[in-house]
């Protein structure tokens, strides 16, 4: 059983994806998240368990399962990495032969440990909110990582 | 592993790309295993067996 996508997703997906990163990064380093499309959104998890710095100090003291108000650029931006990066990534090719499915894997196990060993690194020399935006950030590395790398791979096996 | 795959081709009057249209692979897939740049899995052997009839052996041999 196949778990990949139809061909027809990976080009359109590639393109979001990769445009949607920079917006994404600008956003980030900008701080703007918390100022755009603020709307009601129900919290599950006391946030002041969690974590404490002046980005959540309007959420801080909720209890948990209530109603805040939040920015909701950035788990749009999440969502539509998160999605477009996997239809990019496991999409079929037009040939989806053995042979792709190998590259698929070594390019997957590749990419693994190149974002797990940076994580590492981060883990080693990046503290306190730094750290959290780099795992943050790590969330989505793997993703591209792998999409560079399968890419990459599969631009040298088309022109041999 | 080496294998006669180039040989057979010839024999069968077959290019890369008929080969590979018959395989249901591509055509590059087909130039790495001739190149011995991918080895192929049982199922592609046995196909490529029974596209030149001959044993699977005798396409595929330990160096």
């Amino acid at each position: 059983m196949s778990y990949l996508f139809d061909h027809k997703f990976k080009n359109p997906s590639s393109w979001v994806f990769y445009l949607t990163i920079p917006v994404a990064l600008y956003f980030l380093f900008t701080d703007q998240f918390d100022n755009i499309m603020k709307i009601q959104v129900f919290s599950l998890f006391p946030s002041d368990i969690l974590v404490s710095t002046t980005e959540t100090e309007s959420i801080i003291d909720n209890r948990g399962f209530i109603w805040i108000e939040n920015g909701i650029l950035d788990e749009i931006l999440t969502i539509v990495i998160i999605v477009s990066g996997i239809l990019s990534s496991f999409s079929k090719e037009k040939v989806e032969d053995e042979m792709i499915s190998s590259i698929r894997m070594k390019s997957l196990v590749l990419s693994l440990y190149i974002n797990y060993g940076m994580l590492i690194l981060s883990n080693l020399f990046i503290y306190e909110m730094a750290y959290f935006y780099a795992m943050v950030i790590h969330l989505f590395t793997i993703l591209l990582f792998f999409n560079l790398i399968f890419n990459f791979r599969l631009y040298k096996h088309y022109n041999s | 592993m080496k294998n006669n795959i180039r040989l057979y081709r010839a024999k069968f009057k077959l290019t890369q790309d008929d080969l590979s249209k018959k395989l249901d692979v591509s055509r590059q897939t087909i130039n790495a295993i001739e190149n011995n740049k991918y080895y192929p899995s049982l199922e592609l052997g046995l196909k490529l067996s029974q596209i030149f009839e001959c044993k699977v052996d005798d396409l595929f041999s330990l160096d």
